[in-house]
């Protein structure tokens, strides 16, 4: 295992810890509006598959984006500014937490419709096969989506056109505050594959190597013009399904069970067991990354606020005329 | 000049930019082989290949979507679904994601993308018969486009597969035979332009698609009573074009608007709403509205004759504002 | 370095929220990230955590207590550190800066909600007249050429009153349809001498000739015994000072406005569409001027004192006298009274004075015989009233009854002290 790797996968995963954490608390002081879904506990899916692709390969992910947009090296101080609503934000204040995006960064975007992000996907892959271009797709989604109309239909259709895409499920065990067993009819989700004749695999989410492995095996074999791969990533999410979960479908004990189980934790201790760093070096990278999330707290509260006269800005790329948005 | 049908004329736009620009491509339900449902991308695959006419599962919603990102990588695909009332399947992804992108990013993103989709009735029953261009004329970040001429269909059909934005382009199923004049040479018809199809002084009927080219039958049968009809076809729906409309207004003073669709709520009510803000001082009568009869669209042959405003009904509706 | 615990925002629609318990005590350790408490939103019970370690030094509020977002419930500070409560609402802590902080960039100002302005009309081409579709129809009715009425509504529309005032309009002005041809005049020994119109004598004709047009008028005479009144006025005037002595004008007006008070029906407008009751009882009161005729209005007479009244009516004539009512003391009255008692006369009838819907002409007060409850003649002082009303809101039922009522107030003039 490469040192400079291990450290790097640790900085991304305690960054997008420490940020969640100052969202929550953003949340709470009323500075963050709208619906808010952590990232606490996945990490290690986010930085172990994102780091498995070539900064150009497209991404789309959904509502619970935030892990993704950091693994892709958004910059978070963008991030934070889009929490907060502010111009400075990466959608400029007008998506929130469920739409973070940067089109150079091939971060095509959080989508906020269950399972409904899944053709983007199939079309970003199906112009790269178009032009010949050597750039895959992945969609991120929850297990939640595997049991709604656009799951099939992508993974049909990718299929049938041999796409260069991968779809990975992070099986973070409930859909809301379903749990698998009730909402599929069947719990290893990767064996969906078959109905498409694709290739399936499960590993665990909550290590960051096998994630980062399992991704690049699948990217090898899109890559070699195999056509699309079905990933499930078995996580767990210990904060609520959003801000305002009891979590009254799960015991306190399954919640502890997994945090025994938490991925930042484990790998900082499997690295340093095996002499690959110092626990010193880990806490010098992730003292960093706690003040990069900090900072970006500062940089979002220091940000202007949109512009009135913006209100009706892009709309359309190509406006026609007056526009109907009209700012009277 | 020759004439050309409604269905050439799209088929010549296609070709036209699909040999202009090398990431215009087709795809959609039965497009390739089958040549589509009404004929219209018949021939294509032989001349473009698979890669860019492309036959797709049924799956409207993945068609969609998938264009939209295609649309967001650069490509310019147009989508094509086989009836107006299977885009309700698609309907989440034309309103969340590709209405949505370009504002709901701050800008960063662009979807140039055309759905195609043929509307129309002839005794398909209640969910094959649907008037539902409203849906999404409603909606902020689409285009919505519904000609009636060849010369429109065609000049329309290539400035919406030239522009990054959605555009819904709905054809008309009854109207893909009606005949034109359409010139040899390339031109373009600017989207969002509303045009008087036929100068009056007596009475303006606001119209757009079918109903425009019944409007202007309307409007020839009441020429011989000395009755002078101004006709105005809208063509876009989104962003609506209503100056011609207001300065028609100004000088008939009286207004129809016909559509096929169902009047409460209905592209008329706009029209109407928006000639009594703008134009108040110019009305003497109550702007008429002919519109469907508001009932699922029933099969048989006589009722459904009965729920659809005919050319009749247009010349009932002039008469009416003109007392 | 203490930090405040707030009341957190537990979902985007949450505003206030219950204290279900404190899972700490003061004085307990608390690390960042622990469940401190449990509170309750209207939606679910949920556990809040610690932002940060330390003691929990402060509990401000107990549990069973609601609590609006952003309120601070409790303080967590460093073992040993002394804590202040906050006074009121705090504001969720700014970033931690190490230096001074940015200043934090000037917000827009953001309006609440679309404003509500409408697309401009579209100019009106010379030949073109503005005029509302009721405009029309009212000038179709009446046989008026909208081309010689002036409008008065937007952008110089014409509306409905601008109709119905032309329509009413002295003829000459404007050519009805079906003009009444004037009869040709009767010649004189001697020469006529024309009387250039003043403003106000112009403003008159108008406004009468309207009121006489529109309003369908009719009257109802009352004879009002007003002996006790005239004792009842030489007590009250020894007992109260000089420009509170009450003339018998300011007692009627008081009668009037109580009356008004009883019968809102009658203190109405008549609009076309509806008939208003004027909340406010305002007694327009007819003074003669030698140009001609103002009517000063007594603003929320129902609720003045005798003696108030007096007082204020006085000073108004005064500056009606000499020219100097604001405009808004002519205006808004609801009903007139017009006394040509100082005159000799028996009685008469008056013009309403429009919006009004009724106006009280009242006569002298002359000592006459009258014949008792108990058949015997005496002498008694006799005043006539005459109300004229308008038809189209006041019936003639409804005008005997409030002129029954005046009677009886100024028969027994110590009710006008109540």
């Amino acid at each position: 295992m490469d040192k400079q790797l291990a450290l790097e996968w640790y900085r991304k995963m305690a960054l997008i810890r420490r940020f969640e954490e100052k969202c929550a608390e953003g949340y709470a002081y009323a500075k963050i509006g709208g619906f808010l879904h952590l990232y606490i506990g996945q990490e290690a899916v986010a930085v172990g598959a994102i780091s498995a692709l070539n900064d150009d390969d497209d991404i789309v992910t959904h509502y619970r984006d935030h892990g993704h947009a950091i693994a892709r090296g958004l910059d978070t101080n963008s991030l934070m500014a889009e929490l907060y609503g502010k111009a400075t934000g990466c959608s400029k204040g007008r998506g929130g937490s469920m739409h973070f995006a940067d089109a150079s960064k091939h971060f095509w975007g959080g989508y906020a419709l269950v399972g409904a992000h899944l053709p983007i996907a199939v079309g970003l892959a199906m112009a790269s096969q178009y032009r010949g271009e050597d750039r895959l797709a992945m969609a991120i989604f929850g297990d939640g989506s595997t049991n709604n109309g656009g799951f099939h239909e992508s993974l049909n259709m990718a299929a049938v056109f041999k796409l260069p895409v991968i779809f990975l499920i992070e099986n973070n065990l409930y859909s809301m505050g379903v749990a698998l067993q009730r909402d599929s009819a069947i719990s290893d989700l990767y064996k969906r594959a078959a109905s498409y004749g694709i290739l399936g695999e499960a590993f665990d989410g909550m290590d960051v190597e096998a994630t980062h492995e399992a991704t690049k095996r699948a990217v090898a074999h899109v890559r070699a013009g195999n056509g699309p791969v079905l990933l499930e990533a078995k996580t767990y999410r210990f904060r609520g399904h959003s801000m305002a979960d009891p979590e009254m479908y799960r015991s306190k004990e399954e919640v502890e069970f997994w945090k025994q189980k938490d991925p930042i934790v484990t790998w900082k201790a499997r690295c340093v067991e095996a002499g690959i760093a110092t626990a010193a070096e880990f806490d010098e990278v992730e003292a960093a990354a706690n003040r990069e999330a900090e900072e970006s707290v500062k940089f979002a509260d220091e940000s202007p606020e949109p512009e009135l006269s913006t209100l009706c800005d892009n709309i359309y790329a190509n406006p026609i005329g007056q526009t109907d948005c009209q700012l009277v | 000049m020759r004439t050309i049908t409604v269905r050439q004329a799209i088929q010549e736009a296609l070709r036209e930019e699909m040999r202009r620009d090398e990431n215009v491509f087709l795809m959609g339900e039965d497009i390739a082989y089958y040549g589509s449902a009404y004929g219209v991308t018949k021939g294509f695959v032989d001349e473009f290949g698979e890669k860019r006419v492309k036959d797709t599962p049924i799956s409207e919603t993945a068609i969609i979507g998938a264009a939209t990102g295609a649309a967001l990588a650069g490509l310019r695909p147009i989508p094509e679904i086989m009836s107006i009332n299977f885009a309700l399947q698609a309907l989440d992804q034309v309103i969340n994601h590709s209405a949505k992108m370009s504002y709901m990013f701050g800008g960063q993103m662009k979807v140039p993308m055309v759905l195609r989709t043929p509307s129309g009735w002839s005794q398909l029953a209640a969910t094959h018969s649907q008037t539902l261009e409203l849906l999404f004329a409603y909606i902020p970040g689409l285009k919505v486009v519904m000609p009636s001429t060849p010369y429109d269909h065609k000049g329309l059909l290539k400035s919406a597969i030239r522009d990054d934005d959605p555009v819904i382009f709905i054809e008309h199923a009854l109207i893909y035979g009606a005949k034109g004049e359409v010139p040899e040479e390339e031109y373009l018809v600017p989207i969002g332009k509303s045009v008087v199809r036929r100068p009056g002084k007596d009475v303006t009927v606001v119209s757009y698609s079918r109903m425009a080219m019944l409007a202007m039958e309307a409007a020839n049968d009441l020429a011989a009573e000395g009755i002078d009809v101004e006709v105005i076809d809208l063509r876009t729906l989104r962003p609506l074009d209503m100056e011609p409309v207001i300065e028609s207004v100004k000088k008939t003073n009286r207004v129809v608007v016909a559509e096929e669709g169902w009047k409460t709520y209905g592209i008329g009510a706009e029209v109407q709403s928006r000639i009594y803000e703008e134009a108040f001082d110019y009305i003497d009568a109550p702007v008429r509205r002919v519109a469907g009869i508001e009932v699922p669209a029933p099969y048989n042959k006589h009722l459904e004759m009965a729920a659809y405003p005919h050319k009749a009904n247009i010349v009932a509706a002039i008469r009416e504002v003109l007392k | 370095m203490a930090s405040n615990v707030l009341m957190p925002k537990m979902g985007y629609d949450m505003t206030e929220g219950k204290i279900l318990r404190w899972m700490k005590n003061e004085g307990e350790t608390v690390n960042k990230g622990e469940p401190i408490a449990e509170i309750q939103t209207e939606k679910v019970n949920i556990e809040i955590e610690a932002f940060d370690s330390g003691v929990l030094a402060k509990i401000l509020h107990q549990a069973g207590e609601d609590v609006p977002v952003g309120e601070v419930i409790a303080i967590i500070a460093q073992p040993g550190e002394k804590v202040e409560a906050p006074a009121g609402k705090a504001q969720a802590p700014a970033a931690k800066a190490e230096a001074a902080a940015a200043p934090v960039a000037q917000a827009t100002e953001y309006p609440e909600g679309p404003s509500l302005t409408y697309p401009t009309a579209a100019p009106v081409r010379e030949g073109r007249l503005k005029s509302s579709p009721l405009a029309r129809k009212v000038a179709a009715e009446r046989h008026l050429d909208l081309a010689q009425i002036p409008g008065t509504g937007p952008g110089g529309r014409i509306v409905r009153k601008d109709v119905e005032a032309a329509s009413s309009r002295a003829a000459g002005a404007l050519a009805p349809a079906a003009a009444v041809r004037a009869a040709a005049p009767v010649a004189v020994a001697r020469e006529d001498r024309p009387v250039t119109l003043t403003r106000m004598r112009q403003a008159i004709a108008r406004r009468l000739t309207e009121s006489k047009v529109a309003a369908p008028h009719f009257y109802v005479t009352t004879a009002v015994d007003m002996t006790e009144a005239v004792a009842f006025r030489t007590q009250f005037n020894a007992a109260v000072s000089a420009e509170e002595k009450a003339s018998y004008n300011d007692m009627i007006v008081k009668a009037v406005a109580k009356a008004a008070l009883k019968f809102p029906a009658v203190n109405a407008s008549w609009n076309e569409t509806e008939i208003v009751e004027r909340g406010a009882v305002n007694v327009g009161v007819a003074v003669a001027l030698p140009e001609g005729l103002v009517v000063p209005v007594l603003h929320g007479a129902g609720d003045k004192s005798l003696p108030a009244i007096a007082s204020e009516t006085k000073e108004i004539i005064a500056r009606a006298k000499a020219n100097k009512l604001k405009p808004e003391e002519m205006g808004g009255g609801t009903i007139t009274v017009s006394n040509l008692g100082s005159f000799d006369v028996e009685s008469f009838t008056a013009i309403i004075n429009p919006p009004e819907s009724a106006i009280l002409a009242i006569g002298s007060i002359k000592k006459e015989p009258v014949v008792d409850a108990k058949d015997q003649l005496q002498i008694r002082s006799i005043m006539r009233i005459t109300m004229s009303s308008d038809h189209r809101v006041i019936d003639g039922a409804l005008a005997a009854q409030f002129l029954a009522e005046v009677k009886r107030l100024l028969q027994t003039p110590m009710l006008l002290l109540i």
